[in-house]
């Protein structure tokens, strides 16, 4: 199973999603499409998922394919994986501004990036052959925030 | 210490969430915007979800500022950490009115132009912590921690 997710952000992403109609021809596809105005229907498509039923999904498939959000990506890459990422364009009204299409742009080391849908099912196949160490908790990170706030608000005293 | 944390629904306050090895040792409570994965992700913390601003209402952003100020004066945290997005804007406004030190860390996608978010809360902040290196461009004044994800 092949899981598509737009994210969480508030514009379509009909592109992407009319693409992952095109990959259901072959195999079983889920969609969390947003506020996507399209309805492939060959895949499963739901709008909005609540994360537990999310998280499942990305666990569940193959391989994650979504737009370029961090949090989203950190989803596949906590379990080892490559996920396809297919950034919003706001040339085509995906998004506010073209920050994913510059994230993207960073990830070929741990991600199979997409600029023209028609490359997708090839992409899936290269991410569901390449696995990644698992991403940690960022816990090294938090507590190094922690010591900062620690300074900040001893300087304030 | 008592923690104020701002951030989005969606993916802003999913990364603010990864600081949890920090926030849980701390009293704290959480300023968001409203959305369904903000109601599930926050069900046992005290949480106040608010309508906006965002990229479709960014003026609420002034609107939302009297909100902020008599909350940061009923609750007085010691600091106040976002991540963005615009509702960071009205908070970390009303922080500096209040002298409440705040930090702004700049999320991990935003790698080319800084955000309007950042642009303008950045300057208000006591610090601002970078979640990549190259993040030093848009924040000179920033801080590297190490590798967020």
């Amino acid at each position: 199973m092949i899981y598509v997710s737009v994210g969480t952000h508030t514009d379509p992403f009909d592109r992407l999603v009319e693409a992952a109609g095109r990959l259901a021809q072959r195999e079983e596809v889920v969609v969390q499409r947003g506020t996507s105005r399209v309805v492939p229907g060959t895949a499963l498509v739901h709008d909005v998922l609540p994360p537990p039923e999310h998280e499942a999904l990305v666990r569940r498939s193959r391989v994650l394919v979504c737009h370029a959000g961090p949090s989203t990506l950190a989803a596949a890459w906590t379990l080892g994986r490559v996920p396809v990422v297919v950034p919003r364009d706001p040339a085509r009204g995906e998004h506010v501004d073209a920050h994913q299409l510059h994230y993207a742009a960073t990830l070929a080391e741990r991600a199979v990036v997409v600029l023209d849908v028609r490359e997708l099912a090839d992409a899936v196949d290269r991410a569901a052959e390449r696995r990644i160490p698992p991403l940690g908790d960022g816990a090294a990170f938090a507590h190094a925030f922690g010591r900062l706030v620690d300074q900040v608000v001893a300087r304030r005293r | 210490m008592r923690i104020a944390l701002v951030a989005s629904a969606g993916g802003h306050l999913a990364l603010l969430l990864r600081l949890r090895p920090w926030f849980q040792d701390h009293e704290r409570f959480w300023v968001v915007l409203d959305g369904p994965d903000a109601r599930h992700h926050l069900a046992a913390e005290d949480a106040v979800f608010r309508p906006g601003p965002t990229n479709r209402r960014p003026l609420r952003a002034l609107t939302e500022l009297p909100t902020a100020l008599r909350l940061l004066a009923e609750r007085r945290p010691d600091v106040l950490v976002t991540n963005g997005a615009g509702l960071a804007v009205p908070y970390v406004l009303a922080a500096r009115l209040r002298s409440i030190p705040a930090i702004f860390w700049e999320v991990p996608d935003r790698v080319g132009p800084a955000s309007w978010t950042g642009r303008l809360v950045a300057p208000l902040c006591d610090e601002v912590v970078w979640s990549v290196p190259e993040q030093r461009a848009a924040y000179p004044r920033g801080r590297w921690l190490g590798p967020v994800l």
